[in-house]
């Protein structure tokens, strides 16, 4: 019979059918998770940039009432500077460089948290009214960068074991698909000032 | 040894009910009873019994036609402890586990009362806190519900605050109406249900005849069908047919077992599914609205930390 001649062959090619679907449903599925990622990604920046944009005005509140604290004041705007001046594309997140994200940022959350901690000796600034709605913003960006942080963490985690897990990992070798570093914990420099009232 | 059981049984009962009626226990995000689910009309959680009842109706009946006018679904969740917790990761928490707000718009708001670490906190989905800011959270809070809450009253602080978010929420959105998912997947299996009942009906699964077993063609017209009952007590099912192509009869009996559905299998499954459909279709469309007695539920909202905290 010809289908008996043929049997091989035509095992051989079901198997080729099916591997290749396997390619197909598993490239997409990387696909997809890499967005993700991306998605995540773009929120934290958003959210950090969120809290730059608060600056400004909280700056110039302070400034009409703490007069002999240039140097804060200074010292927050400088690490603003800085910490805007970092971008990082969801494509390049290699370690070094969202470490160096982290520390500009980091430098930024340890100034903002000196500069509140002077409205202590200034009673005028502590019962302004726009001060304490700049708090409040501050605080809800702190708590949004908190989240965004997270869920970028936790998307990050589960493309890097969908991309190391057997057999997807040699899919992912294939077509290049890098380990994402996402954030360690953070260390004190970097905790979200306190702002509890 | 009767005695010492019905001891033990008492026990444990006596710690059972100590246990749950401790003032201080710890709730966790699944133990929170989410009660909006239970009866759409309900929006305060107020499982240790803290506030007045007829403090829970008024902020009930406030929600309920904030919801209704602008689609926005909040959530009053009151409790005495939740433990070493902060405020904050517990809200975030329960907010994605009841996915507050519409899946598609995340206008949710959950608002969360702490007794024992003297705490409030207001908690927005991403689609309303362009509209209620950090800052108006704040003020709400710092201006109405802490004032009150230093007195002692909690039932006045959280209506006043309630109040407040109601006016400044109001009109800020359009509800989606049918957008609703649940009532969505209801309408589609009704107009499924109706299209294979019309079909059915008009015969289309029986276009298709039985071949002939004399002449080979596909060519069978039912001439008549009976139902008796045979000497077994089954039912039986007499079909005849007339070929079209050779004119010869073919008599199929079937035995339909000792049930007394007259239906036959097909016809009843269909009915069901097409009653069954409206019947959710009906349920579907009145929780959607926010009204009857059935149970609501939250449509998927998801919030990114937006909102305010204040302690007293």
């Amino acid at each position: 019979m010809n289908v008996k001649k043929h049997l091989g062959w035509i095992i051989a090619g079901a198997v080729v059918v099916i591997l290749l679907l396997w390619c197909v449903t598993g490239y997409n599925g990387l696909v997809s998770m890499d967005e993700q990622v991306a998605g995540k990604w773009a929120n934290v920046e958003t959210q950090y940039q969120r809290r730059a944009d608060l600056i400004p005005n909280l700056v110039n509140t302070v400034k009409g009432y703490a007069t002999h604290e240039q140097e804060t004041l200074e010292g927050v705007i400088e690490a603003r500077s800085k910490a805007t001046q970092i971008k990082v594309d969801a494509s390049e997140l290699t370690p070094e460089r969202l470490a160096q994200f982290q520390r500009a940022q980091g430098e930024l959350t340890a100034a903002l948290g000196k500069l509140l901690a002077i409205r202590e000796q200034y009673p005028d600034l502590k019962a302004n009214q726009n001060f304490l709605e700049l708090q409040s913003q501050l605080e809800g960006t702190e708590n949004r960068i908190t989240v965004a942080r997270k869920d970028f963490n936790d998307a990050a985690k589960a493309y890097n074991v969908a991309i190391r897990r057997f057999p997807k990992n040699i899919l992912a070798g294939l077509f290049g698909f890098d380990k994402k570093s996402y954030f360690e914990a953070e260390s004190g420099a970097e905790k979200a000032p306190e702002v509890k009232f | 040894m009767r005695r010492l059981t019905l001891f033990f049984i008492l026990a444990f009962a006596i710690v059972a009910a100590a246990w749950a009626q401790e003032p201080g226990r710890a709730y966790t995000v699944e133990t929170v009873p989410n009660v909006h689910v239970h009866d759409a009309r309900r929006y305060v959680a107020d499982p240790a019994g803290l506030m007045s009842a007829a403090a829970r109706d008024t902020i009930d009946a406030m929600f309920g036609r904030l919801e209704a006018s602008t689609g926005i679904e909040v959530a009053v969740v009151v409790l005495p402890s939740i433990g070493g917790q902060a405020p904050f990761d517990f809200a975030q928490s329960l907010f994605r586990h009841w996915g507050i707000g519409k899946g598609d718009s995340n206008n949710g708001l959950l608002i969360l009362y702490v007794a024992d670490q003297r705490s409030i906190r207001m908690h927005t989905g991403y689609g309303i806190e362009g509209f209620l800011t950090d800052a108006k959270c704040k003020r709400i809070q710092s201006q109405l519900m802490v004032p009150a809450f230093r007195r002692g009253d909690i039932n006045g602080g959280m209506v006043a605050g309630a109040k407040a978010v109601c006016a400044v929420l109001d009109g800020t959105m359009q509800p989606d109406g049918r957008q609703d998912n649940g009532s969505d997947i209801a309408a589609l299996v009704m107009l499924l249900g109706i299209v294979v009942f019309v079909l059915y009906m008009s015969g289309v699964f029986g276009q298709r005849k039985k071949r002939c077993p004399y002449c080979g063609k596909r060519a069978l017209n039912i001439m008549s069908r009976d139902r008796y009952r045979a000497i077994n007590g089954h039912l039986m099912r007499k079909d005849v047919y007339v070929c079209g192509k050779c004119g010869r009869i073919k008599v199929d009996e079937t035995d339909e077992g000792d049930g007394d559905d007259r239906g036959g299998g097909l016809h009843s499954f269909l009915t069901g599914m097409l009653l069954g459909s409206l019947l959710n279709g009906g349920r579907g469309g009145s929780g959607g609205v926010g009204g009857g007695f059935s149970g609501g539920s939250f449509g998927g909202g998801d919030s990114g930390g937006g909102g305010s905290e204040s302690n007293w």
